[in-house]
């Protein structure tokens, strides 16, 4: 008998009238690995929550159909029981870790299914050793990094030995570090442990080479369902719907539709798979060779116009944390730049000396001229926006309009000049149908935008987001890097933080990569990419396209799917031409 | 939050014991005026802050504010009862204008101090306590005696979590900064509503933060059953908790055998005192 079971499953929160989840039917046999993947709001969190209990149990709503975990019904087994069963890993650390050091944390499930305490020692001592954390076992948690914290939660259900695993987007609020630690633990999980998996993520290339079956998920439906390469015949009807589907998978089926590699009945996910496939055709089709010099070699500057000029920055936090070692930077009108490296390399410390926040420990930051440690940061916040992460940080306004206008108000600008801001940024970012109403009952993807455009609203000749594509879809994430690609249009300068390779390659026109508080590259993102050793010491990776241009040795480096694309066919074309 | 870690003596008591050594402080300086009774109670503190290696710098900066407070307590009391009992000592001021002469006698003298004596010890008994003890341990202790575990927990969960709460602060007060925003208004109603913006989302992200604690304690077996749940850290008396224990039984047959055959002496501040 199967696993997991949905039978025609319908779920409506109370207190809204769409079904999260719709007609679902769904059989998962023991010991099965599922990827689910989606743009946001598909259901996929609701999805998971049905396989422990947390709906209908805890999570209030209407519930049409029959969900079975281990032969039971869920609507009539009570949450816990189902728990022992079912293990479910949340998608952000700190929704979940309730103990005051990793040990306890392990041993808390087990605790509460009164299992005698020999035993948990023991399954501690495992869960410690299996997530490398047994040197941390008597830290708080929330003192570890971000990949530790989540691969404590994972951890922490495997301790409950249950039968069944549920992931829900373990990775999205991680960086590129923090991921490949979770993905190492879930593989060794699926090597060492036979259990049914159901893996809900959105770095597909990662996840479908152990999946033996791929769900793709929208608006509360499953589109399509099948083994993972398979599923990724359909990579461009995903890209439309809003999620990234691996850039190989989207190569070929571009060519596939321009009737290449038809005899190909499936779409591989991953650089190895695509090699062999790919390079028979690329040899076919290149002649002659051009230079691998990138044309970008070398940064092109609108203007010689220095807006922030940093001098050997030292931060040094009171705890004695040395967060940056002499940094020196010049920024310039009218740059698109990217900052990039891992958690605690300094990223945010750095930018928050460029709008005051912070203050050098020694060293200094000038901002249009003029040193910061003598400006206040209302002063600075004229000419310096600066976009966090988290919306939910910053608003508190009844309406969208008020809170677009919290910033020009601060600003001091007379009521009327505060009223036209707000309405043409209302227009610009289309938000004016929601200009009235409670921000806090629009969707993430929303209040991003609104957080974005209040800073916006303020006009700063210096733009600074903060990860704008974290634990966002790939739709909402290329939305607001339009955004700021707008603004940098009208000639301003735009700094995103980011982990996301993919939008550092689109957007930037300037990279620059920190590592352990020290500033290791400052290059345009082709030459960046080329480098693979020196990203790999800072655990970067260069975009999938880019790895697989280089590892078929093309005489270009590419940046983006489409890049591939166009060259391949103007290859192709220009073969034409000779031969007639 | 107070920590004072280490791995003495006092450090590895149960913490059962050391709430029976709490209580029996807290009872003995409210039960005892006499001074000198009292400043034995605070040497023993003193005492334990010494066996339990706990440096000094780092007591004296804990408690220099309540230090003070001390202080002013004393202060206060010298004003409400420094005139009273027995023959004057002198005059903080001969009297003026419309205020009373103020006389400080003996008696109220020694009883302001002892006043500020009592409230060191508790305030330092309550240091100690929290400051060796995890506060897990703590918990634990008390749901070993009956107190319900659901509450044990959340308390847990609660003081855990503190260091994230910390950490949300600080992040909504540097977004809204970034905004130009300022609190440093001096029209307090302007300030009050300046605070708003921090104020309300701080609150919706604990709420929401909350609801999802909740839901992860479930998905982790909270109501599995939770009067029968096993504790990976077990609590255990051992022979050290049980020589304290001893040694508490003795003080207190003690303290209440003088305390009903010497009533006169125990509650007067002055007695042997040669004053």
């Amino acid at each position: 008998m199967a696993e997991i079971i949905f039978n025609d499953v319908t779920f409506t929160y109370s207190g809204t009238k769409k079904p999260a989840i719709e007609n679902i039917n769904l059989k998962i046999s023991k010991g099965e690995i599922i990827l689910v993947t989606g743009p946001a709001g598909a259901g996929k969190s609701t999805l998971c929550y049905c396989m422990n209990g947390l709906i209908p149990h805890f999570f209030k709503g209407e519930l049409k159909g029959e969900i079975y975990v281990g032969g039971k019904n869920v609507a009539e087994t009570p949450i816990a029981h189902l728990a022992r069963m079912s293990g479910l890993v949340f998608q952000n650390p700190s929704q979940q870790l309730v103990s005051p050091t990793v040990e306890d944390e392990m041993a808390f499930g087990p605790e509460n299914f009164g299992i005698p305490v020999e035993e948990i020692k023991k399954r501690v001592e495992h869960c410690l050793n299996f997530t490398r954390l047994t040197e941390f076992r008597n830290k708080n948690p929330y003192s570890l990094s971000g990949g530790q914290q989540q691969a404590c939660a994972i951890g922490a259900v495997v301790a409950m030995n249950p039968e069944i695993y549920v992931f829900d987007e373990p990775t999205s609020n991680l960086d590129p570090l923090g991921s490949t630690i979770v993905f190492n633990t879930i593989s060794k999980l699926v090597k060492e442990e036979k259990k049914t998996m159901v893996i809900v993520s959105h770095n597909i290339d990662k996840v479908a080479p152990i999946a033996d079956r791929m769900i793709f998920m929208n608006d509360g439906k499953i589109i399509f369902e099948g083994k993972p390469q398979q599923v990724l015949e359909n990579a461009i009807e995903m890209l439309q719907s809003g999620i990234k589907p691996p850039d190989v998978s989207l190569l070929i089926q571009l060519l596939k539709k321009r009737a290449f590699l038809t005899k190909l009945d499936f779409t591989p996910a991953t650089i190895d798979e695509a090699i062999p496939i790919l390079s028979k055709f690329i040899s076919l089709i290149i002649r002659g060779k051009e230079s691998k010099e990138a044309e970008e070699a070398v940064i092109k500057r609108k203007t010689n116009e220095p807006v922030i000029e940093v001098e050997d920055l030292w931060h040094i936090y009171p705890d004695g944390t040395v967060a940056l070692s002499g940094i020196d930077l010049e920024i310039y009108r009218g740059e698109f730049i990217a900052i990039i490296g891992q958690n605690g390399s300094g990223k945010t410390t750095l930018v928050k000396h460029f709008n005051g926040l912070l203050k050098p420990s020694k060293g200094c930051v000038k901002v249009f001229g003029k040193d910061t440690r003598y400006m206040s940061i209302s002063e600075l916040a004229k000419s310096v926006g600066y976009c966090f992460q988290n919306p939910d940080n910053q608003i508190f306004s009844r309406t969208v309009w008020e809170e677009i206008a919290f910033g020009p108000k601060n600003l001091g600008l007379p009521p009327k000049e505060v009223e036209r801001r707000v309405n043409e940024i209302l227009k610009l970012f289309g938000l004016e149908n929601v200009a009235r109403e409670d921000p806090y009952s629009l969707s993430l993807g929303q209040r991003h935008q609104v957080a974005f455009a209040s800073i916006a609203a303020m006009k700063p000749e210096i733009l600074i987001v903060d990860e704008p594509t974290t634990g966002q879809d790939y739709k909402m994430g290329r939305l607001m890097m339009d955004f700021a690609k707008k603004f940098h249009q009208e000639g301003k300068t735009v700094i995103v933080i980011t982990h996301d390779m993919d939008i550092v390659a689109r957007y930037a026109e300037r990279c620059i990569v920190l590592n352990y508080g020290r500033k290791i590259l400052d290059e345009p993102p082709r030459k960046l990419f080329s480098k693979v050793e020196v990203l790999q010491e800072a655990y970067l990776e260069p975009p999938q396209i880019t790895q697989l241009g280089l590892k078929l040795n093309l005489p270009k480096i590419f940046l983006t799917v489409e890049e591939m694309y166009e060259f391949l066919m103007s290859q192709l074309k220009q073969g034409e031409e000779k031969n007639d | 939050m107070i920590e004072f870690p280490g791995e003495s003596f006092f450090h590895k008591l149960d913490p059962r014991t050391k709430l029976v050594w709490f209580g029996v402080v807290i009872i003995l300086a409210s039960l005892f005026l006499n001074t000198i009774a009292l400043l034995v109670l605070f040497l023993s503190i003193l005492m334990i802050i010494t066996i339990s290696g706990i440096s000094w710098r780092i007591v004296l900066r804990r408690i220099k504010a309540l230090f003070l407070v001390a202080v002013l307590y004393f202060v206060f009391n010298i004003y409400s009862y420094g005139g009273r009992g027995g023959e004057v000592l002198f005059y903080i001021h001969r009297g003026f204008w419309i205020f009373p002469p103020w006389p400080v006698t003996a008696y109220g003298l020694v009883y302001s101090l002892g006043c500020a004596l009592r409230f060191l010890i508790m305030i330092m008994s309550v240091f100690l306590l929290i400051g060796t003890t995890p506060i897990q341990r703590l918990i634990l202790g008390l749901v070993k005696w009956r107190l319900p575990p659901e509450i044990g927990i959340a308390i847990g969960i609660g003081f855990g979590y503190i260091p994230v709460l910390i950490d949300q602060t600080r992040t909504i007060i540097e977004a809204q900064k970034a905004r130009a925003h300022k609190t440093e208004y001096k029209n307090p109603i302007k300030r009050l509503n300046a605070y708003k913006a921090l104020l309300i989302p701080t609150i919706k992200n604990s709420i929401s933060k909350g609801t999802f604690i909740a839901a992860a304690i479930e998905a982790r077996g909270f109501s599995y059953d939770i009067r029968n749940r096993t504790y990976y850290k077990e609590l255990r008396y051992t022979s050290k908790d049980k020589f304290v224990i001893a040694l508490l039984i003795i003080v207190v047959i003690v303290a209440l055998y003088l305390y009903f055959t010497f009533p006169e002496i125990v509650i007067n501040p002055l007695a042997g005192l040669n004053i």
